[in-house]
């Protein structure tokens, strides 16, 4: 019974960090990897390691999801740069603005 | 493997071919792996048999901040370098926009009454986490964590708890990790004779003491390179 | 198969997948998703090492290795941070120079 569970968990992993690797857009790949976070999370509780799952849980999964996800949309063309917010407006800017919500 | 430095748009050959090593590579390893899985290297007893003395009664906060404390004022100083780089890689004119956050007319009330509820939960979290790190999973490294993103989610809902980067008081609890850790080693230097030896009856809230510093330096690290790679908010709409 | 070899085996393929992605992609968001996945692999093979049983069969896993991905996992968020500003950075700074070149 167990080890069809780690087969499973096993399983699951192999496939969503491949399908992290191999999206075609880059949006779903960070969020197939804050998936794939909290299944390694499983696996360190499943190895007898709580300490590493909770600290996997809060940061693979929640702080390293936020990072990325905000390089991401810095990383947008057509992101307002954050000097050229402070200084300048432009309607070209602004529509920027507008598409990345 | 020879062609890993110029692989812009490899074409399929190379492809094929570093597909090829990949899997010879995952082969040996899998090899080793096979061929060392009977032999048993554990730690699991020598820890077990000092941590009665350690003053903690979790192995991995034991290892963490008693046995291998070296190793742990190394990371946080490790985390220190990043913080530092980060800020030395920062736009000199971003300080202006930052404070801009603040305003943030543009968050969805949703997103700021979940903080609004979230942000206190998970800061108790965090104290609970450190608490209970002495006895059962838990630590430093997590309490660090959930309370950076507990600061992390202030800060996306509108109200960052840092209008300035650059705050002396930041700086402050960047440094207080790694200077906890050294003031502490010199202090036992003085009394013991040795950096990282704690006295078995002052061990409990010595480390206590460390990790409190610890998670504040930790969490104020994460939350500083956070605020260094998120895109400032529009100001006006 | 026992569990630890199981795991041990997962790691591995993590390893070499993020390896062989790190090479071949030229997007630098997807090559720092395949470096933490490398080191997830490692994280992975380290914590399946850990994991023992002893001669009753109750689990007694080693803490040292535990310890030791603690703080790996620590400073790779440190690092994947640090690379997410320079790639941040270079971003900006190319954008910079292509609007000063347009001008």
């Amino acid at each position: 019974m167990m080890l069809i569970l780690d087969l499973v968990l096993i399983a699951g992993l192999v496939t969503f960090a491949t399908l992290t690797l191999t999206a075609r857009a880059t949006f779903s790949s960070i969020v197939l990897f804050i998936s794939t976070g909290l299944l390694i999370a499983l696996a360190w509780a499943r190895l007898g390691a709580p300490d590493i799952a909770i600290a996997e849980a809060a940061i693979g999964a929640g702080l390293t999801g936020a990072l990325l996800l905000a390089a991401w949309r810095r990383l947008q063309p057509g992101t307002v740069d954050p000097e050229s917010d402070a200084e300048s407006t432009s309607g070209e800017q602004q529509g920027a603005g507008d598409a990345k919500q | 493997m020879r062609s890993n430095e110029d692989n812009a748009g490899l074409p399929p050959v190379a492809r094929l071919l570093l597909a090829i090593g990949m899997v010879a590579i995952g082969l040996v390893l899998a090899w080793a792996l096979w061929s060392h899985s009977e032999t048993s290297s554990s730690l699991a007893a020598a820890v077990m048999t000092e941590l009665p003395r350690s003053g903690v009664s979790n192995p991995v906060t034991a290892v963490l901040l008693n046995f291998r404390a070296f190793d742990t004022m190394l990371e946080l100083a490790v985390l220190l370098l990043v913080a530092v780089t980060v800020g030395g890689l920062r736009d000199p004119r971003e300080v202006s926009a930052f404070a801009q956050v603040k305003q943030a007319a543009s968050v969805s009330p949703l997103l700021q009454s979940l903080a609004r509820d979230l942000v206190p939960i998970m800061m108790l979290t965090s104290g609970y986490l450190l608490w209970i790190g002495a006895k059962a999973p838990g630590g430093a490294f997590q309490a660090g964590a959930v309370l950076a993103a507990a600061a992390v989610l202030a800060h996306l809902s509108g109200r960052p708890w840092l209008s300035n980067p650059g705050d002396w008081r930041i700086r402050a609890l960047l440094v207080l990790g790694t200077g906890a850790f050294l003031v502490s080693a010199l202090a036992l230097l003085l009394v013991t004779g040795t950096y990282f030896r704690y006295p078995p009856a002052l061990a409990g809230a010595w480390i206590l003491i460390i990790e409190t510093a610890a998670t504040l330096s930790i969490a104020a690290m994460l939350y500083v390179t956070f605020c260094a790679v998120v895109p400032m908010m529009p100001s006006r709409r | 198969m026992s569990t630890a070899l199981l795991f041990g085996l997962c790691g591995i393929v993590l390893f070499v997948l993020g390896l062989y992605f790190a090479l071949t992609t030229t997007e630098m968001l997807r090559r720092i998703l395949a470096i933490n996945i490398m080191g997830n692999g490692v994280f992975m093979l380290l914590i399946a090492a850990a994991y023992q049983h002893d001669v009753s069969g109750l689990p007694n896993t080693d803490p040292v290795p535990h310890a030791l991905v603690l703080t790996g996992i620590v400073v790779a968020v440190s690092a994947t941070a640090l690379a997410l500003k320079l790639v941040c950075r270079a971003h900006e700074l190319a954008a910079e120079q292509r609007e000063e070149g347009d001008g």
